[in-house]
């Protein structure tokens, strides 16, 4: 496969990132039915204020999934047993809703000092398997932290902050599997270092094959560093390290991309999608990253929305980060034209 | 301009315990639910419906929810499972015509055309995926969730994300390259 194709697969799913997206009245007409078929006032204040726990629903609404039943496993049966882990986090979130009705009647039948015997004696073993585990890891942790490859020196707190250059210039698509080594690469750590150079290669689909295996090599040279033990632990890639560092890195190329989202709703003037790629941008982005640009995008869609005090607000901040700004230009037209001052 | 700290992250055993406003979720996260079901392969025809599915079980769970992981990957794992559900539907109604992924692109009004045309070759390779592997392609390659965020929305371990994102963007390469020349 040539590096043409591959970047050409690569723009296709960026081309599909910009097109695939909702008009702003299907958010409205949607919230509305939602009301409608909660019940009137269920998303009113007063519910929310107690935690949303709305107890009536409309009978007729159709069965949301249950995934305690509906959900099969979706570990692969491909996958080697070492490699499959628990369902956490959302899935757990998203599906162990227990049903109160269900438990007590299938408890119903047991005695109260059995079924409370059982309660404590499951919250035992809970407690202490999440003890050993919880142990385990910290001890772990000292290990890797007091190793000589782990102390970092040099390192710019800017390129801590935001990933650096070289992770952002990860190209559109890779970004998933191929971010986070490059992001958390140490600068005095050659191997990984040599994972995250190979990871771009693979990302440009110029020698794919040739990058996994310099991956590879990468990986078990950082082993030892970063483990002295052996089998299933000391296999794993050391992906499961970097993916909390990861989680939290957002780099310049998926703010660009939203802030296009915006803009893109912009020129069609939908203000209210603007401005909710534009809320997605600022939750997740770093303050500073393209701070200009946001402002100024956001003074257009609050105009947009004819909420010109808003505009003005975001204006003032525009004029606060850089009264200097370049793309004063920009706002040129708009609600808030009379207020930007000419130098 | 919003905080970083989203107060839509705030769970219970968070140091914030403030309830969450549910409008303020649906404002900023019904495209995000919206992009996500229509790229699992929810049909147009069923799509407002899916979304307010979606809206209707997360208001349900919200006081449920624990804030252990992120907003987004809970909408999505909510997504999966609805999608599941459709598409077991979909297939055991005899009656109804399974959802064509083509039909509801064309003529989609939303989509510009380069972007429509690209949507309608990767909804063909989406379609080829199982659900697993559809769910990982959307969220790491179209809606660009890290692998830690895929891990937890899909329940596998993050090293199999790794693994299978790096094969899934091998395979939808291939496919691609031989599926090009198509109108």
């Amino acid at each position: 496969m040539s590096e043409e194709e591959a970047l050409w697969a690569d723009e296709l799913l960026a081309r599909v990132r910009g097109a695939v997206e909702p008009h702003s009245e299907d958010a409205a007409r949607n919230l509305s039915r939602i009301e409608a078929r909660l019940g009137a006032g269920a998303l009113e204040p007063s519910s929310e204020a107690e935690g949303g726990a709305i107890s009536t629903h409309d009978a007729s609404e159709p069965p949301v999934p249950t995934p305690s039943a509906t959900r099969p496993s979706m570990a692969d049966p491909g996958e080697p047993a070492s490699r499959q882990g628990p369902a956490l986090g959302a899935l757990a979130n998203a599906g162990a809703r227990i049903d109160a009705s269900s438990v007590s009647t299938r408890w119903g039948g047991l005695a109260s000092p059995l079924r409370f015997g059982l309660v404590l004696a499951f919250g035992l073993v809970t407690g202490v398997v999440g003890y050993l585990i919880g142990r385990t890891e910290t001890q772990h942790e000292a290990r890797e932290n007091t190793h000589p490859s782990r102390v970092t020196s040099g390192v710019d707190p800017a390129s801590e902050r935001i990933p650096s250059a070289s992770a952002s210039s990860v190209s559109a698509s890779s970004a998933s599997s191929s971010r986070a080594p490059a992001a958390t690469a140490q600068p005095d750590d050659s191997a990984a270092r040599t994972l995250a150079d190979t990871s771009r290669e693979s990302s440009s689909g110029s020698s794919s094959s040739s990058a996994i295996g310099k991956a590879r090599v990468a990986r078990r040279a950082k082993r030892p560093a970063s483990s002295s033990g052996s089998g299933a632990a000391a296999a794993m890639p050391a992906a499961p390290a970097a993916s909390t560092a990861e989680s939290d890195a957002f780099d310049l190329r998926e703010a660009l991309e939203l802030l296009r989202r915006a803009e893109a709703a912009l020129r069609r003037a939908d203000g209210l999608q603007a401005r909710m790629w534009l809320d997605d941008l600022d939750r997740r982005a770093p303050a500073q990253l393209l701070l200009e640009e946001r402002l100024v995008t956001r003074t257009l869609a609050e105009c947009t929305l004819g909420d010109v005090a808003a505009a003005r607000q975001t204006l003032r901040q525009l004029e606060q980060a850089n009264p200097e700004s370049i793309y004063r230009a920009r706002l040129e037209g708009s609600c808030v034209a009379g207020l930007v001052p000419h130098r | 301009m919003q905080s970083e700290s989203s107060p839509a992250l705030a769970g219970p055993g968070s140091a914030s315990s403030a309830p969450l406003p549910f409008r303020e979720l649906y404002e900023n996260y019904f495209a995000f639910t919206w992009r996500s079901l229509r790229y699992l392969g929810v049909p147009e025809a069923q799509l407002d419906d899916a979304v307010q599915d979606l809206w209707i079980a997360a208001h349900r769970r919200l006081p449920d929810f624990q804030g252990r992981s992120d907003i987004k990957t809970w909408l999505f794992g909510i997504a999966i499972n609805l999608q599941r559900n459709l598409h077991r539907r979909a297939r055991r109604a005899v009656s109804v015509p399974l959802p064509s992924v083509l039909e509801s692109s064309v003529g989609d009004p939303l989509l510009e055309r380069e972007g429509q045309e690209a949507w309608v070759l990767v909804q063909k390779f989406v379609a080829s995926l199982d659900d697993v592997r559809r769910a990982i392609f959307v969220a790491s390659l179209l809606e660009g969730l890290s692998p830690a965020e895929t891990a937890e929305a899909t329940g596998l371990d993050v090293p199999t994300i790794y693994h299978r994102v790096r094969s899934l963007r091998q395979s939808f390469r291939q496919w691609a390259a031989a599926h090009r020349d198509e109108p």
